[in-house]
């Protein structure tokens, strides 16, 4: 390993696809959902990659499938761990969860939480557990009187503290969060994100970082990745995704988003996103997005867009990828976009 | 009152025939009300829950008003007492609550339990966060829809069943024919919340209370919906108390907003004031915790946590997380006037805390 400046790839996900059985129309009917379908992402060490896009649009079963809960059908997920030459360690890979009221034991001690998740590390001797649970409770802004209270006794900013240090416990190199500061209050969200942010620096952790919220996702991550229908349909650094977005469904995603600012007041989302997204069971033909595309809508809908499964492709020297064939027209359409609307 | 006579107009996106004026005015048994006079007045609420052997002051005093045709947002952290105080004005508190003081008015009237009964769901309309929990799971959507109309229109079966088709659409559901045939879990979260802003607005209500209308959607949906709220208020001058925790979603939709914290309102003015100029370091505190698109400066969180209610809360309930409390925050501090329109609770609240708000955002 050289020096910490040159970033290794930690994660590397290939054509991973996922897909689940599903009753058909008909009784006894087999039919199967494409949960992923063909997802290729890469992560390097210390970054910090978000993931997001609508409900069902296979955020989740990225997120399991990474960590391991869910196997795929097709494709490969590496993870380069700890190990000698790179080998994956157990506890490597770690993840914190949405609910932190449903992901803990209500009953359990904190110390016996994340007392469990360092012996499970086998990264101490029994005598020496006290002393690591003391020290990630640390970690993680926790008094040390908090160790002995139960899950039920700490409020839900606490809890996901909680949920932090036990993934922290095995010395992961790789965390995956799943919409982890969705169940929190606003007050306490941020404290969590701060807290998520500080920790990768310290201790040079790398994040796949799962929300539904946008702004929660630039905030903590450099590259991000928008997912619609078991798809990657945008990737790229998260400011040039979110601020020219390359791919039409990301452009109609950011300008749903309201914003507080009280200057741009009243509804001035000017993208029209009708329906939600069709079934994985049988998704459309060519671009999966055509039938709520207000871009091929724009151009006349193409034939292209109909018969043609566009793929991730990049302009001439950028990092930033969409899967449309009319990407390079998306800003200049957008704006005439607004002014019809 | 406009919302009686006024005729539904279809969604611009949804080719909807129109609907028929369900009844005309004047056989509601309200007056109509002069269009200055407050369509609700909520006084000096106070709630209490039984908690085994401890009780919560869930609610501490409040007070609210709202005109015809009024969005008021009413923002808050879980257990600052926002739903509650929904849930009081409705008459729906769950069992172990008990409500200490207050009284209501709906147009002008006194509200008892008995005459509850009558208005809700048909002067006062009711969407809650999760549809899937709201809707019985074995009956049929179009059923439920139609229940409505039976119970407070006197309708026949079938023509309550035509007219909850003609809601659907009203709400952007296509193929409504099939899908009033449906049960709740065939609808996807964002369909079935529309259902129930659908089952809603049968009765075409005065006002309609949202309760965390969007926080289970996706923001493609929350925007529809929100949009749909905003169709709905301009189509027959529906009066929506909008319950939530999310800031933008009240600045995008409301006029007014009321701040709540540890069961107080602590600040209340023009949402577009209130959010632009907070007067009450909590409202401060929390616009800068929340994280804003196209700003990925550092968040300043707000440190601690809301307090606990079991027990007396004394002084101001934010003191422990004020980055202002002083010697006077033992005290508690009244909702006061502070600026013309705007009140807020806090004996700091000033031009000095305005200046010092304005100048943490530059």
């Amino acid at each position: 390993m050289n020096a910490a400046s040159s970033r290794e790839t930690i994660l590397t996900v290939e054509n991973a696809c996922v897909s689940f059985p599903a009753r058909g129309e008909q009784p006894k009917e087999k039919r199967t959902i494409q949960a992923l379908d063909g997802v290729s992402l890469e992560v390097s060490e210390g970054q910090s990659l978000g993931i997001v896009g609508e409900t069902g649009c296979g955020k989740t079963t990225l997120a399991r499938a990474i960590v391991g809960l869910q196997s795929l059908s097709a494709g490969s997920i590496r993870v380069r761990g700890a190990g000698p030459g790179g080998a994956r360690r157990r506890g490597d890979v770690q993840m914190v969860f949405q609910d932190p009221f449903a992901s803990l034991d209500p009953h359990q001690r904190v110390r016996s939480i994340v007392g469990e998740s360092v012996t499970a590390a086998g990264l101490a001797t029994k005598r020496e557990i006290p002393e690591r649970v003391a020290g990630l409770l640390d970690l993680v802004g926790l008094s040390r009187e908090v160790s002995d209270r139960r899950a039920t006794e700490l409020s839900g900013g606490q809890r996901q503290r909680v949920g932090i240090a036990r993934a922290l416990a095995s010395e992961p190199r790789l965390i995956v969060c799943d919409e982890p500061v969705t169940a929190l209050d606003v007050s306490v969200q941020a404290q969590i994100i701060n807290l998520l942010i500080d920790l990768r620096e310290r201790l040079r952790l790398t994040y796949v970082f799962i929300a539904h919220d946008v702004a929660v996702v630039e905030q903590v991550s450099e590259r991000v990745a928008v997912m619609y229908l078991g798809r990657v349909v945008e990737t790229g650094p998260v400011g040039s995704v979110l601020a020219e977005p390359r791919h039409p469904y990301t452009a109609a995603l950011v300008s749903a988003i309201p914003s507080i600012d009280p200057v741009s007041q009243g509804l001035n989302r000017s993208i029209p996103l009708a329906g939600e997204p069709p079934s994985p069971i049988d998704p459309p033909s060519g671009c999966r997005f055509h039938p709520r595309c207000w871009l091929s809508e724009r151009l006349g809908r193409p034939a292209s867009c109909l018969e043609d499964d566009p793929r991730l492709s990049g302009a001439e020297g950028s990092d930033q990828c969409a899967a449309c064939h009319f990407a390079s027209v998306t800003q200049t359409e957008l704006a005439g976009q607004q002014q019809a609307v | 009152m406009a919302a009686g006579g006024a005729r539904i107009r279809g969604v611009p996106a949804v080719n909807a025939p129109p609907l028929v004026p369900i009844q005309p005015d004047g056989d509601t048994g309200v007056n109509d009300t002069a269009s200055n006079e407050h369509l609700v007045e909520l006084t000096d609420l106070s709630v209490q829950f039984e908690l085994g052997h401890r009780t919560v002051d869930a609610v501490r005093g409040v007070s609210l008003t709202m005109k015809p045709g009024e969005v008021l947002g009413v923002v808050g952290e879980s257990g600052s007492g926002k739903t509650v105080t929904a849930l009081s004005l409705i008459g729906l508190l769950p069992p172990n609550g008990s409500l200490r003081s207050g009284s209501v008015r709906f147009q002008g009237q006194t509200l008892d339990q008995k005459r509850l009964a009558e208005i809700r769901g048909d002067r006062i309309g009711m969407v809650f966060q999760n549809p899937l929990s709201s809707f019985n799971p074995v009956l049929r959507v179009g059923a439920q829809i139609a229940e409505v109309l039976q119970l407070h229109r006197g309708m026949g079966r079938k023509q309550a069943i035509e007219e909850a088709g003609l809601l659907l659409v009203r709400v952007g559901i296509s193929e409504p024919q099939k899908r009033l045939m449906s049960y709740p879990h065939e609808f996807s979260g964002g369909m079935l919340q529309r259902a129930m802003i659908a089952m809603a607005i049968a009765c075409q209500p005065a006002l309609l209370i949202a309760d965390e209308p969007t926080t289970s959607l996706d923001v493609t949906v929350q925007a529809q919906v929100l949009e749909l709220f905003a169709g709905l208020r301009a189509d027959f001058g529906m009066g929506l108390l909008l319950i939530t925790h999310n800031l933008a979603v009240v600045a995008n939709v409301a006029d007014r907003v009321v701040v709540m914290y540890a069961g107080r309102v602590v600040e209340h003015g023009p949402v577009r004031e209130v959010l632009g100029s907070p007067t009450h370091p909590y409202t401060a505190g929390l616009l800068q915790a929340v994280p804003k698109l196209g700003n990925a400066d550092p968040l300043q969180a707000i440190p601690g946590q809301p307090p606990s209610l079991t027990g007396r809360v004394n002084g101001c309930a934010y003191r422990t997380r004020c980055p202002l409390a002083g010697p006077e925050c033992e005290a508690d501090p009244p909702l006061r006037l502070v600026l013309a329109d705007r009140e807020a609770a806090c004996w700091n609240a000033d031009a000095a805390m305005l200046r010092k708000f304005r100048g943490a955002r530059e």
